[in-house]
């Protein structure tokens, strides 16, 4: 997969060095093994940091928001398209100025399965067999099939890339996620059929390694408010109401969660960082995945959902 | 702390303009319904942010009730509209995470129906004093309220 990373170099260094983007956000390595961090280049001969391969699990499209109003790139993957319009429509950012480039994704891998296969030694990918990655650890050369490996999100990838604008760049490569057909929902469905009394318990031990570090907040591409709910109203900003207290305090952990949750329930892009940041492990994704499918069940499902009614809506008990 | 019983505690959020004068008329005719609920006046029920809800279930209530206008009687044209679909979906959150469906509670109740406030009072009650105290949510509640 060398030659997507040298096609990826290739395209920032051209558009920074012909001026047409100020900044190309992308990966690089990260200081640990198998981790993948954002990387920023202003400059042409900063390029050569850019990687891509099945590790580069953040999205990125939220750094946009630093850059408002400049020309900036930015790699995206399929999945994370529906999450960055829906930071277009909230934050009204211009358009014009962004140009995604979209990188081909034979699925993503987690990066936790691989750390207890290879303890951490370093990874090269070779090649995208459909089915299997090849990738070379030390001398060797090994096969890697995605079902064991793949990153939980990828096993509802939307495998689609719609609604680009004609700037907007595809980067070509031979990568291919065969469709898994898994039932997006299923864990939600799961729990759902499970006694009230076991859910509130599951719950209550999720909830209670919750430490409110807010990483799921900032992490999220829909939730991007100026002042939030959550933060101590600060001076000169519009006087709120002081909703939280810092206490680690179970009620609290769940006021928070139901409403972070309630928050961007219908406009949440189902990318899964605020899963994949949270450093205790929350299944975060069970939250909002219950309620995209309570919404879909509303007549008349568009953006801003809660924002809008019909006359045939269920009546609440 | 003292051992007290338990009673049920009740948070109504009432619309101004209907149930609130639903409340005002159960007193006037002297319907009687139970004292455990305590009265919140809003000016419509869509100005219920489900946050309200969440926030008085954290402060140790054992059920809420919202209740508005009849469907297309709001004074504000749609509002109880706009607050039925969004406290549908509150109602499917709090149940996904286990909270047991009648102790939060939406109702439209006009303000001619007195009756009909006492009464969906005192189910409410007799509904929340049979699953006794909430515990969603709860966890160190003694320390802090004791
Ligand atoms: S990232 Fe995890 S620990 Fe931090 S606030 Fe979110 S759920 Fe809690
Ligand atoms: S709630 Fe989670 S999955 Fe949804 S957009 Fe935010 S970070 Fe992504
Ligand atoms: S004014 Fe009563 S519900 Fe809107």
């Amino acid at each position: 997969m060398r030659g997507l990373t040298e096609a990826l170099r290739e395209l920032a260094y051209r558009l920074l060095r012909e001026g047409e983007v100020e900044l190309f956000l992308g990966y690089s390595w990260g200081t640990l093994p198998l981790v993948v961090r954002p990387c920023f280049a202003t400059r042409p001969e900063q390029v050569e940091a850019f990687i891509f391969n099945p590790l580069c699990l953040p999205n990125l499209v939220k750094y946009l928001l630093r850059f408002e109003g400049r020309r900036v790139a930015v790699v995206v993957k399929k999945c994370e398209l529906p999450s960055f319009r829906q930071l277009l429509a909230d934050r009204n950012l211009e358009r014009k100025k962004i140009r995604l480039v979209v990188a081909p994704c034979g699925g993503l891998l987690d990066p936790a399965k691989l750390q207890k296969e290879f303890s951490g030694q370093p990874l090269e990918f070779i090649a995208d067999r459909g089915k299997e990655y090849v990738v070379r650890v030390g001398e060797e050369e090994k096969v890697l099939a995605k079902q064991l490996y793949l990153y939980p999100r990828c096993f509802s990838c939307p495998q689609k890339d719609e609604d680009l604008e004609p700037e907007d760049i595809r980067l070509e490569f031979s990568t291919s996620l065969p469709s898994l057909e898994v039932d997006p929902y299923a864990g939600v469905s799961y729990l759902e059929e499970r006694p009230a009394e076991e859910r509130r318990e599951f719950w209550d031990r999720v909830f209670k390694r919750c430490i409110r570090c807010y990483a799921c907040r900032e992490v999220c591409p829909a939730c991007s408010c100026h002042e939030c709910c959550f933060d101590p109203p600060l001076p000169g900003w519009q006087r709120t109401v002081d909703w939280m207290s810092k206490a680690h305090w179970l009620p609290e952990i769940y006021q928070y969660h139901l409403t972070r949750a309630l928050h961007v329930a219908g406009r949440c892009g189902e990318c899964g960082e605020c899963e994949r940041v949270c450093p205790v492990k929350i299944p975060l994704m069970l939250l909002v995945k219950k309620l995209a499918k309570e919404i879909q069940s509303l007549p008349g499902v568009e953006p801003g959902i809660l924002a809008s009614y019909s006359p045939d809506d269920p009546e609440p008990h | 702390m003292s051992v007290k019983e338990w009673e049920p505690k009740i948070v109504a959020f009432l619309c101004h303009w209907c149930s609130y004068a639903a409340a005002d008329l159960a007193g006037v005719s002297r319907f009687s319904y139970p004292p455990n609920v305590r009265i919140i006046r809003v000016p419509c029920s869509s100005r219920v942010n489900p946050q309200f809800v969440l926030r008085a279930f954290a402060e140790g209530a054992d059920g809420v009730l919202v209740a508005g206008c009849h469907l297309g009687d709001c004074h504000y044209v749609k509002g109880n509209y706009y607050a039925r679909r969004r406290l549908w979906v509150l109602q499917r959150l709090l149940e996904f995470v286990g909270m047991e469906p009648a102790r939060f509670q939406v109702h439209w109740i006009s303000g001619a129906e007195g009756a009909k406030f006492a009464e969906t009072i005192k189910e409410m009650v007799d509904k929340v004093r049979i699953l006794g105290p909430n515990r969603l949510f709860q966890e160190v509640k003694d320390i802090c309220v004791g």
